[in-house]
């Protein structure tokens, strides 16, 4: 039985220092390849400036031309938008950017119905995030609070890359290594939708919430950091119901810029709540005009 | 609890420990603690079917018995019937009353008359078509006398439930596993270390070879509507690739599992995608099944006796019986069918026996030959599981149909963010490692074993698919 348990013995030895070794080419390859992720490019602005940095979900993600902001304002933008994203999402990202020390003028926060939710996170950014969980505090707690085991992907060398292979596994790891562009550097965080709106029947929640944690923990860090935050609401499609869910919540954040009907024409809509690239276009230029222009 | 979890991780290393340091007093400790295992594993799933599998245990026991005890072949053969009859109608319950209680509604529909049929929609409980095959062997098996009935009841329990072949097999023979459970087994480190290569060898082709091809066959079979030549073709060797990395990996993970208890299970496969015609397909893949439907099959129909008619008719049973085995579906039927079709030229022409040594390669005529015939064989296999893997023979001619007429042959991107064709390196390379291994159970073991074995585990870790987690086909059935 002895020379078995020393056999066993060498192949757990031999299993980690594999996941090691893979550990620490794979994470030195995602912190210094040329970005293909949002978060990875976000990164990249460590210790930099960005005038404008705008938060929230797929509805700015889809909404923002940031080469037109950068054209017309003469500012560096992100647009840091992230599918899914809620408020626990922004309020994390806000931190990044303090922990990052990355310089603002000013951040826009898109708030609309996820003012109403106060659990859920967006699953892209979190595997976005997974191979800098050891960049700092506020990293690794956003993963601890989203995932079952979170001291595997801490500490276990490799498991986060296995469990996320999909995202970050070992085709993701090589298109780094070969640096294969994506069109986050080039449209600076902008996802442009095509198609129209076919019809629509999507409705506003019909109250806001008391409050949301989250929010409220915005709030604060902003102050008590001297960040300057503006919040907006994004356009939606005029079918919708329930738009007086816009005014309700204007009643819990009194400077929420209402943008939810500027855009009129339900063609320039991919989906209810979702502008496609001309009205991504539209909505930047009316954006400019009313918030960046002196 | 799957091979592939983590849970296995944890309970296998227990389960040893306890075997060899605390219950390794005598055979009956031994089994006990097997046996308690065993059970634990099977409740993983669902501890009500743990009822089932005890009961399909006490009958094949309690039967066997009798029947062995009766004075007259009468006695006898009421209670061979009454076996077969209880086990397969448990089987027909769970797994076909649905199927067919809807095709009879189907059939009468046709003729214009409108039903209602009652369908049960049980949740099938998992093993249940391999325990009951395995329990059925063995009360054949002493109807025959070619065995005696096993009176320890602990001992013929273990034989049932084994965990490792509890759920996709292999399907065991009363003749070659009851011996090894009847006595004590005791260490032997070389069985042990070849288990271990052969885990790992089967973790390999499950999550490295098969998981990844799963991701690209289900986009393709999902969306086959919209792929064009190439991609319908890659999906359906995907697929292959797929049910087979899934299949043998678990078999090979159940074989090196039993090693480690000292325990050799009947081998499943033996590089079937290296077959030269389709009998030798049939020898090499899935073998414990392939001869439980010969021996307790064909042979009581009359095998080969009786002239070609018989031996065509005797065929076509067994195959379409065994596509009836996998599933309550149609898709099988016709899988088993066209398998029968594959054979029918070899059988008439009597050559359903000329590959049975092993391939032999050299630059010659003859070794292109072999590699055409092994070719030959694979399109017709990957052209069946068409069939296997799709939904219904309507979808399934549908991609066959859309394969050999869109003459699209440019590369597609899939809804999985991927490249048709982006997976064919790591097949071909996988098939290269199998096919200079062909002679060996695993490629890990012989010269240079560590760093093989080094080189399967960094495949394991990198290349293996975990955020998609894929169970295995074969559970299903």
């Amino acid at each position: 039985m002895k020379p078995f348990l020393i056999f066993i013995g060498k192949i757990l030895l031999v299993l980690l220092l594999s996941a090691f070794s893979f550990d620490l080419v794979y994470t030195h390859v995602y912190e210094t390849s040329s970005p293909r992720t949002k978060f990875q490019y976000f990164r990249t602005f460590k210790k930099d400036t960005l005038d404008y940095i705008f938060l929230g979900s797929s509805r700015v993600e889809n909404s923002l031309v940031i080469s037109e902001i950068e054209k017309q304002t003469g500012k560096s933008a992100l647009n840091l938008g992230f599918q899914a994203a809620k408020m626990e999402d922004i309020y994390t990202l806000l931190q990044l950017i303090k922990a990052y020390e990355i310089h603002t003028e000013t951040i826009f926060i898109q708030v609309d119905y996820i003012f109403n939710i106060q659990e859920g996170y967006s699953n892209v950014l979190q595997y976005e995030v997974m191979p800098y969980v050891r960049d700092n505090s506020v990293t690794k707690s956003y993963l601890n609070h989203h995932f079952e085991h979170p001291s595997l992907l801490y500490y276990f060398p490799f498991y986060r890359f296995s469990d996320y292979d999909s995202k970050i596994g070992f085709r993701e790891f090589v298109l780094n290594v070969l640096g294969k562009q994506t069109t986050i550097q080039k449209e600076k965080g902008f996802v442009g939708l095509d198609g129209q709106l076919d019809h629509c029947d999507y409705e506003l929640p019909s109250s806001v919430n008391e409050q949301n944690v989250y929010f409220n923990q915005i709030q604060d860090f902003a102050k008590k950091n001297d960040m300057n935050i503006v919040y907006y609401f994004s356009p939606m499609s005029l079918s919708i119901k329930n738009k007086d869910y816009v005014a309700k919540l204007q009643g819990k954040i009194p400077k929420l810029h209402d943008f939810s009907s500027v855009v009129k024409d339900d063609l320039l809509f991919q989906d209810c709540t979702h502008l496609n690239r001309k009205g991504a276009t539209f909505f930047t230029q009316y954006f400019i005009d009313t918030l960046l222009t002196d | 609890m799957f091979f592939n979890s983590l849970s296995f991780a944890i309970f296998l290393p227990i389960v040893f420990l306890l075997y060899w340091f605390v219950f390794n007093k005598n055979k009956t400790t031994q089994n006990t603690l097997l046996i308690v295992a065993s059970y634990y594993f099977y409740s993983c799933w669902d501890w009500r079917f743990l009822f089932l599998l005890v009961f399909s245990t006490l009958l094949d026991y309690f039967s066997a018995i009798m029947m062995e005890n009766s004075t007259t072949d009468k006695k006898r053969k009421f209670w061979l019937w009454l076996t077969i009859g209880i086990n397969l109608g448990f089987l027909g319950i769970f797994k076909y009353y649905d199927f067919f209680a809807q095709s009879f509604a189907d059939l009468l529909h046709g003729f214009g008359f409108q039903t209602n049929p009652v369908l049960l929609k049980l949740i099938l409980p998992v093993g249940i078509s391999f325990y009951t095959f395995h329990g059925l062997s063995y009360v054949i098996d002493i109807y025959y006398k070619r065995i005696t009935a096993e009176r320890n009841f602990v001992d013929y329990s273990l034989f049932v439930s084994y965990f490792p072949l509890l759920v996709a097999g292999p399907i065991e023979r009363a003749t070659h596993l009851l011996p090894q459970v009847k006595i004590k087994r005791h260490f032997n480190f070389e069985k042990a270390k070849e288990g271990v290569y052969q885990i790992i060898w089967g973790l390999v082709k499950k999550v490295v070879i098969a998981d990844s091809c799963a991701t690209y066959a289900n986009a393709v079979f999902d969306n086959y509507e919209s792929m064009n030549s190439l991609s319908l073709m890659l999906g359906a060797v995907y697929f292959a690739f797929q049910i087979y990395g899934d299949f043998s990996g678990y078999s090979d993970i159940a074989l090196g599992t039993s090693k480690l208890f000292g325990i050799d299970l009947l081998k499943n496969f033996n590089y079937p995608y290296f077959s030269r015609d389709i009998a030798e397909f049939w020898r090499r893949w899935h073998i414990s099944l392939s001869s439980w439907f010969r021996d307790y099959l064909y042979i009581p129909l009359g095998g080969s006796q009786g002239g070609m008619w018989m031996k065509v008719r005797n065929t076509f049973i067994i195959f379409l019986v065994s596509g009836f085995w996998h599933g309550a579906n149609w898709t099988f039927i016709v899988w088993g069918l066209l398998n029968a079709i594959y054979f029918l030229p070899l059988l008439l022409q009597n050559k359903n026996r000329s590959n049975m040594g092993e391939i032999e390669m050299g630059w010659n005529a003859n070794s292109l030959k072999t590699i055409l015939n092994i070719l030959g064989t694979f399109v017709l296999t990957t052209i069946a599981w068409i069939f296997f893997r799709a939904k219904s023979i309507s979808e399934a001619i549908g991609y066959i149909q859309k394969m050999v007429t869109d003459f699209h042959f440019n590369t597609q991107y899939l809804n999985n963010e991927r490249y048709n064709i982006e997976l064919l390196l790591l097949i071909l390379v996988f098939v290269g490692v199998e096919w200079f291994n062909r002679s060996k159970v695993e490629p890990l073991s012989g010269k240079a074993s560590w760093v093989k074995v080094t080189l399967a585990i960094m495949a394991l870790l990198a290349l293996g698919v975990y955020s998609d987690y894929k169970e295995f086909i074969y559970f299903q059935f």
